[in-house]
């Protein structure tokens, strides 16, 4: 208890400094703008700033930046809800929940609970966040390939709840994102695989920039098939009431499960939120009374999607902060300022300089706050840019992606990767094949591969040995006992579905 | 949905799956042996889409020969009322293959405003306010933002020797 509560009360303690909270504040606003711009996620904005943190403590470094990262994945879902417009790959899903609820009016309950969820999910997280650092350190030399193996096959238990309303094209949707994600060079022998002799491609593709192209260019390219008006669809959606308690509840229970599946998948080096938000949805999905309202207008999406988001926040501080391991590229680059700042990532970072962690603390603390202040504010602000001419919101949104990408590694290959993988997401997303499923598989294909031969050759190619590791073992059976729940689940609602046929949804051939 | 552009799209899978079976017998197998091998995931992921995109298209073949080529079921999430043009789709993806083709070459200053306008032009805008004030302004402040506040390094193209003399960029 001493353990957790020590780094709690060094993080608050934190809060009496009024310059963390005037960065803090500069961070969170910052956050929710990029977050909110199409292509721009937490990694540009961190790697936009880094050389600002130079200058400060590292304290006030880390709890900047770490505001940006709160800002950002709240702002994404607004122009997804409002415009359907994805400010990040990670909110794609509450694209397909949050523009269903705008359309039909309720623009104030998807916005309501995309605050909620994400506050709750980030206050929520940093509990779970100190609880899980603590002895994650003690841990780390056990958590090995195996089992991050078995951790990269829950999440691939996921792809089979993304794979939409025809499971076959889903799965050839998964397999797709796979097979992209494989291309490079060979986690073993290090010889190329599929590069076809481009040197360019030799280490594979970047996966940010395929997964911008799945996800965000995709759907703006369907976006260009049509010419309207925002105010023509929703009606001039000026102002949006905050929905009140009875609305809001039944969508807590899958704000439960989005910051415990966040905080977990957020922890997986390489995962982050994008996943995370979409384990997180399809757990949410599985354990829902009204599983049919998924993709239909669900709040109980919008809630897992967005919490998981907020939540992968604390998650990615775990192997970060606990082990020297990076979780994800924003983590890479908080790993940076703290080795300019004289800090040495490993395992023993956060015990030699405990300050880091009450720094961690204190910025995720402090950022919430200021988003439980200014956040619905912001997101009333943003119902006015549906007044704005839609087609010159596309038209920017692309050049923004395209300007983002670039950004990420000043690569010009980076943008046709992003724009040649939008125009796949569109014919894809056109013909019904998951782009979700696809997205999540490229994330989680490389890495599967990788630390499943790794753990063979840890143990001499003996299969039943590697996952009778115990964290291995539990951890397959989990996601083996998750997957038969949810078939069984599927298996029911489709025979509730044929014995009501009035209500029935018909599944394409 | 037209089913003869989903049989179209299924058989490119199918197609795209049986490359992939192909490739990966290139591949080399190195000196280091594993259980799983360099070869074995491609060979599941591309049989799985080979298989997968052949279910499809034979089933739509069966259906097409049932009820005509046009099927019930849309994934396309349009708007009701308003209507879609691939035909624009397909322009803007060429739009912004051809940006990227010339964002190094003629900088990102000429090649921005050319697709932002080109992109609005799409669009069916035509006013002056369209097609030159807002490609402008967006090139102008994007650039401000990125590549002098934030030191993000955009091409120049030809205008790399005159923004060096004036001490503009470095490299």
């Amino acid at each position: 208890m001493t353990d957790l509560l020590t780094p709690l009360f060094g993080g608050v303690a934190l809060l009496a400094d009024p310059v963390l909270w005037a960065l803090v504040l500069i961070g969170t606003v910052f956050g929710v703008i990029v977050g909110a711009m199409p292509g721009l996620g937490t990694t540009l904005a961190y790697g936009m700033v880094l050389p600002f943190t130079f200058v400060m403590s590292p304290v006030n470094g880390v709890a900047f930046l770490l505001a940006i990262s709160v800002g950002s994945q709240y702002g994404n879902s607004i122009p997804a809800i409002l415009m359907g417009v994805p400010g990040s790959p990670a909110a794609v899903l509450t694209v397909i929940d949050g523009q269903k609820l705008h359309k039909r009016g309720q623009s104030g309950l998807a916005l309501g609970v995309a605050f909620v969820a994400a506050l709750g999910g980030q206050l929520a997280s940093i509990p779970m966040f100190v609880l899980l650092v603590v002895p994650l350190m003690g841990l780390a030399y056990s958590f090995l390939y195996p089992e991050i193996f078995a951790l990269y096959f829950l999440g691939m238990i996921a792809l089979v709840s993304l794979t939409g309303r025809n499971v076959v094209k889903g799965l050839v949707a998964a397999a797709f994102g796979v097979t992209i994600a494989l291309i490079g060079l060979d986690p073993i022998n290090l010889t190329s695989r599929l590069d076809f002799g481009f040197r360019e491609i030799r280490s594979g593709f970047d996966e940010v920039a395929v997964v911008i192209g799945l996800l965000a260019v995709s759907e703006l390219f369907r976006s260009a098939r049509q010419v309207f008006q925002w105010g023509d669809v929703t009606g001039e959606a000026k102002a949006a009431r905050f929905p009140s308690w009875k609305a809001i509840r039944p969508s807590l229970p899958a704000m439960f499960g989005g910051t415990i599946v966040g905080t977990i998948v957020g922890a997986i080096p390489g995962a982050g939120a994008t996943p995370a938000a979409m384990v997180s949805y399809q757990q949410a999905q599985l354990f829902s009374k009204h599983p049919e309202e998924f993709g239909n207008g669900s709040i109980e999406g919008i809630a897992a999607n967005e919490a998981a988001q907020n939540a992968s926040n604390s998650g990615e501080l775990i192997p970060t902060l606990g082990l020297g391991i990076p979780g994800s590229g924003s983590m890479v680059l908080l790993l940076a300022a703290l080795n300019v700042q004289g800090f040495v990532p490993g395992p023993n970072m956060v015990n030699a300089a405990p300050e880091l962690l009450y720094a961690s603390i204190a910025g995720l603390l402090a950022a919430t706050i200021f988003l439980l202040l200014t956040g619905w504010r912001m997101a009333t602000l943003m119902l006015k840019a549906v007044m704005l001419d839609r087609q010159v919101v596309l038209a920017l949104s692309l050049a923004v992606v395209v300007l983002g990408t670039y950004a990420i590694n000043t690569r010009i290959l980076d943008v046709f990767v992003a724009l040649v993988f939008g125009g796949i997401g569109y014919v894809m997303l056109r013909y019904g094949y998951s782009t979700a499923a696809a997205a999540l598989a490229v994330f989680l294909g490389g890495e599967f591969e990788r630390n499943l031969r790794i753990g063979l050759n840890f143990h001499d190619n003996d299969f039943f040995a590697m996952i009778s590791r115990p964290i291995t073992a539990t951890i397959l059976a989990a996601a083996l006992a998750i997957f038969a729940y949810g078939l069984y689940r599927q298996l029911r609602n489709r025979r509730n579905k044929d014995e009501a046929p009035d209500q029935s949804i018909s599944s394409p051939g | 949905m037209d089913r003869r552009l989903d049989l179209i799209v299924a058989l490119a899978f199918a197609a795209f799956g049986a490359f992939v079976c192909l490739q990966a017998s290139t591949i080399d197998t190195g000196v280091m042996r594993d259980g799983v091998g360099p070869r074995a995931f491609f060979y599941g992921t591309g049989a799985l889409i080979a298989a997968g995109g052949l279910w499809i298209a034979a089933r739509r073949l069966r259906l097409w020969t049932v009820s005509g080529p046009e099927a019930d079921d849309d994934y396309s999430d349009d708007e009701a009322g308003y209507p879609a043009s691939a035909g624009r789709a397909f322009a803007i993806i060429g739009l912004s293959l051809a940006y990227a083709v010339l964002f190094n070459p003629l900088g990102y200053l000429f090649a921005t405003p050319l697709y932002v306008g080109g992109v609005l032009f799409a669009f069916g805008k035509r006013s002056l306010l369209h097609l030159l004030v807002t490609p402008l302004l967006y090139t102008a402040s994007s650039y401000l933002i990125f590549a002098q506040f934030l030191n993000v390094r955009l091409p120049v193209g030809p205008l790399t020797g005159l923004f060096r003399d004036l001490g503009w960029i470095i490299l």
